[in-house]
């Protein structure tokens, strides 16, 4: 870890403001999309597609949220985006039998068991996780279209239950909204104020300093893993209630987007570190940009090269500011 | 008030591999006072230290802190009897306050959150205890390092330690901060009922802090007295091993000016975020030792003179030639300069075979056709005449290099190296490590053959004082990043050698 050697002067209430412009940028950068795309489909402004957007954005940032908790610590992890499948799936499938919200009950329920394997293979017998959690994706998947027959998922008898959870508001915001605000507020306290939040962080930033000081690191990327397939079984759950259906390959949508927000959130308010207001910010410029290439009638991968642009953006704007990287993106020196 | 031992070690003992990295170390240390230890790399310093810390479990022997023996089977377990270590590196979390550092693992609770405010009174507590003005509330990472340091020995005095062990404390500071940081040591026993372990290899710094001092040499105490009660020479004297390396014809040679092949002299040369004094000459046909102890900045020098890293005002002349500008390690290699580091694996291609890792380096000059076409018969041939020249023992040339023993490695490092046409300079970085010695001994039978029978220079970092001795016909010392001593072979002594390798 470097030391400054000489401390920064200030020179001023307006050079501190300058100084500040770059933590904020990014979210500078989303009101001159959203004026952008205003500017080219007038219709982009109306409140349905901006509430359409900020519940797509939702659900997103509860798997932005879900990714952090690992990558906090280290491991890359891509188990999530099937997780996310599988709580979507699992919940459809439940719904035939029992009532809504007991049905999104035992799909995060066994969606964040299904973590500890994952979790068991890299904590404990140490396989690196970018290989280990893309193997379970795969393994999930797979078993999400054993379930589904290896077809979308849809049934009669869910009725509008389904959708409720997208459709629904309160007080003109939608229930996704709701839930991610909630969501975003209390991992954002537990980041900043909690033990084991703090101690996610420190594992990804020093194994050595973690060690010294007593820190039980199985423990806490133990519990890392659990909290991100929770977040991402709900955030699948959320997206797959706006589409009113449930695909077991629901996930390959999710993932790359996810990485871009986790990356992007890294250049927001508390840079060179994952932050919850990042996932926020970077949740919507990713689905403002997303929804807006969509309504300017271009074709789907107009949309992918966006999304891929806006991770390489993220990456690059950390290489060049913080020479060490984040945890999990380190840079050659 | 020296009253009774606080700190009782009798006859511990720590042995890896048949080798006891401590041999039944005894000593005591009281309360209120600081015992020093010095010794060479490899004398069993911190091995001693992560036995007090609970890290290692020793293989015999006994602590006792204030009469009961003590049993540790974790850090956990020693930091609750009363012991805490400030490591050489730094080991803090950068966007973190001084103050969550200083707490970090033992944070104070309000409900199921931190509770900030008390955290800071709690460090704000520590820092007044220990009389410091280090601020507690900025992300340690905008702190100098002089002060990173403070923050870490604050935080190992969050747990009210009853022993702190330094290890190298000053090594990581800046010129101006290490006599404040002694300054803060002494006072720091007076304020403080408090005992301390500083580990240094400066022997100035020794004398000047110390109220006893142990020697370690090769795993064993062999000297304990109280600073008032020896000398600087007799601390030396007993740094000093016995000899383990066979005798070494080695002519006397004269070298004149024209056999110049590297010459250095700069006064103020900035790399690595010092400055640097270095003299430095290397003629044809000649070994020239460089020794220091580690972190003395040799293998920084060799970086920069191959290119490897990048310095300002560092000029030098090679194979009679100026070269001021910047240059990169492809360029010097052109101008006949290799260096083999210090890390053997960053010498090879471990996943290649024997031939693809000797071969590398010559594909585009002897084994390729005019169209680039490898010709994989001669690259063959080529290895097996590179390792039966170099006395490799090795199954077959298509097997794996990392299937070698570390020494064959070396030697076909080494082996391949002296193939290159134009070479006339050759740097080795520490090249004997983890040979056994009956491999040492051909190396340096081989080196010596070699600058009868080329052209070349080889400059032989080490910090083994028996085998520089043995093999080179100059040694230069180097001590913090400075050269500060030249011995020509009829000069050599162990002593002083070592002495100029502990002053700065």
């Amino acid at each position: 870890m470097k030391s400054k050697n000489s401390r920064t002067e200030s020179k001023g209430i307006l050079d501190d403001i300058i100084k500040e412009i770059p933590r904020f940028f990014l979210l500078v950068a989303l009101l001159i999309l959203i004026v952008f795309f205003t500017c080219l489909t007038p219709s982009f402004i109306r409140i349905s597609n901006l509430m359409n957007i900020l519940r797509t954005a939702s659900a997103f940032g509860m798997l932005g949220l879900g990714f952090t908790m690992v990558q906090a610590t280290g491991d890359m992890n891509f188990t999530f985006s099937a997780q996310a499948a599988m709580g979507a799936v699992l919940t459809g499938i439940f719904m035939l039998h029992m009532p809504y919200w007991i049905s999104v009950f035992l799909a995060v329920l066994i969606c964040t068991i299904s973590g500890l394997a994952p979790a068991f293979i890299v904590i404990r017998l140490k396989v690196p996780a970018f290989i280990t959690t893309m193997g379970f994706m795969t393994i999930y998947t797979g078993v999400l279209k054993v379930l589904t027959n290896n077809t979308i998922l849809y049934k009669i008898e869910w009725g509008d239950r389904y959708t409720a959870l997208a459709r629904g508001e309160i007080a003109g915001i939608p229930y996704p909204v709701i839930i991610f605000v909630i969501a975003a507020a209390a991992v954002h306290l537990f980041f900043e104020r909690s033990k084991t939040g703090r101690y996610l962080f420190a594992i990804g930033a020093s194994k050595t300093t973690c060690k010294q000081v007593g820190i039980n690191e199985a423990k806490i990327r133990y519990i890392g893993y659990l909290l991100c397939s929770a977040l991402a079984a709900l955030g699948g759950i959320m997206y797959a209630s706006s589409l009113g259906q449930a695909s077991p390959l629901l996930g390959n949508d999710l993932t790359l987007p996810t990485i871009a927000i986790t990356m992007l959130c890294a250049t927001f308010y508390q840079t060179g570190r994952y932050n919850v207001p990042g996932i926020i910010v970077a949740s919507i410029i990713m689905i403002v940009v997303q929804n807006g290439v969509m309504g300017l009638g271009m074709e789907a991968w107009v949309k992918d090269i966006a999304v891929g642009l806006m991770l390489i953006i993220a990456v690059s704007f950390i290489a060049k500011t913080h020479k060490k990287g984040l945890p999990t993106v380190t840079f050659g020196s | 008030m020296k009253g009774q031992p606080y700190i009782k070690i009798t006859d511990l003992t720590k042995i890896f591999s048949d080798v006891p990295a401590n041999n039944k170390i005894s000593l005591e240390i009281a309360e209120r006072e600081i015992l020093t230890i010095i010794g060479e790399n490899g004398a069993g310093k911190s091995t001693f230290c992560k036995m007090l810390t609970g890290i290692y479990h020793p293989d015999g022997g006994t602590i006792e802190i204030d009469g009961k023996k003590m049993s540790f089977r974790n850090a956990m377990d020693s930091s609750k009897a009363g012991i805490s270590m400030v490591y050489q590196e730094r080991n803090l979390i950068g966007y973190l306050t001084g103050a969550q550092n200083i707490c970090l693992g033992l944070e104070p609770k309000k409900g199921i959150l931190i509770s900030e405010k008390e955290a800071m009174k709690r460090a704000l507590e520590v820092r007044d205890k220990l009389g410091l003005t280090v601020p507690l509330d900025q992300p340690v990472e905008n702190l100098g390092a002089g002060e990173q340091q403070l923050i870490e020995i604050m935080r190992a005095f969050y747990t009210n330690p009853k022993l702190l062990i330094l290890d190298e404390p000053t090594s990581s500071l800046g010129e101006n901060e290490i006599e404040p940081f002694l300054n803060f040591i002494k006072e720091m026993k007076k304020r403080i009922n408090i005992s301390v372990i500083f580990i240094s290899h400066k022997i100035e710094e020794v004398f000047e802090i110390a109220d006893k001092i142990a020697v370690f040499t090769d795993g064993c105490c062999t000297l304990l007295r109280r600073a008032e009660e020896t000398t600087q020479d007799e601390c030396i004297k007993a740094m000093l091993r016995s000899d383990k390396v066979k005798p070494i014809y080695v002519p006397e040679k004269e070298f004149g000016q024209e056999d110049l092949m590297l010459k250095v002299d700069v006064s103020d040369a900035e790399y690595d975020n010092k400055k640097h004094r270095i003299y430095f000459e290397a003629h044809t046909g000649e070994i020239v030792g460089v020794y220091g102890l580690v972190g003395s900045g040799r293998t920084e020098f060799a970086e920069v003179i191959f290119g490897l890293r990048q310095a300002e005002k560092f000029s030098f002349s090679f194979n009679k030639k100026e070269i001021q500008e910047k240059y990169s390690a492809a360029e010097m290699l052109e101008k006949g300069m290799i260096l083999i580091p210090e890390k053997r694996i960053n010498g090879i291609f471990p996943s290649m075979s024997i031939t693809e890792n000797i071969c590398n380096l010559f594909l585009k000059k002897n084994l390729s056709n005019k169209f680039g076409i490898v010709n994989f018969r001669k690259c063959r041939e080529f290895s097996k005449k590179i390792c039966e020249k170099n006395l490799v023992k090795y199954r077959d040339t298509e097997q794996a290099i990392s299937e070698l023993s570390g020494g064959n490695i070396q030697k076909i490092i080494i082996g391949r190296s002296i193939e290159l046409e134009n070479i006339r300079l050759l740097i080795l970085d520490e090249p004997t490590t983890g040979m056994d010695i009956g491999a040492k001994n051909e190396v340096y039978q081989h080196l010596r053959q070699l600058v009868v029978d080329t052209d070349i220079a080889i400059i032989f970092i080490s910090s083994e004082l028996d085998e520089i001795m043995a093999v080179c016909d100059k040694i230069y010392v180097f001590a913090g990043g400075n050269t500060t001593a030249e011995f020509p072979r009829h000069e050599f002594l162990k002593a002083d050698i070592l002495e100029s390798a502990i002053r700065e």
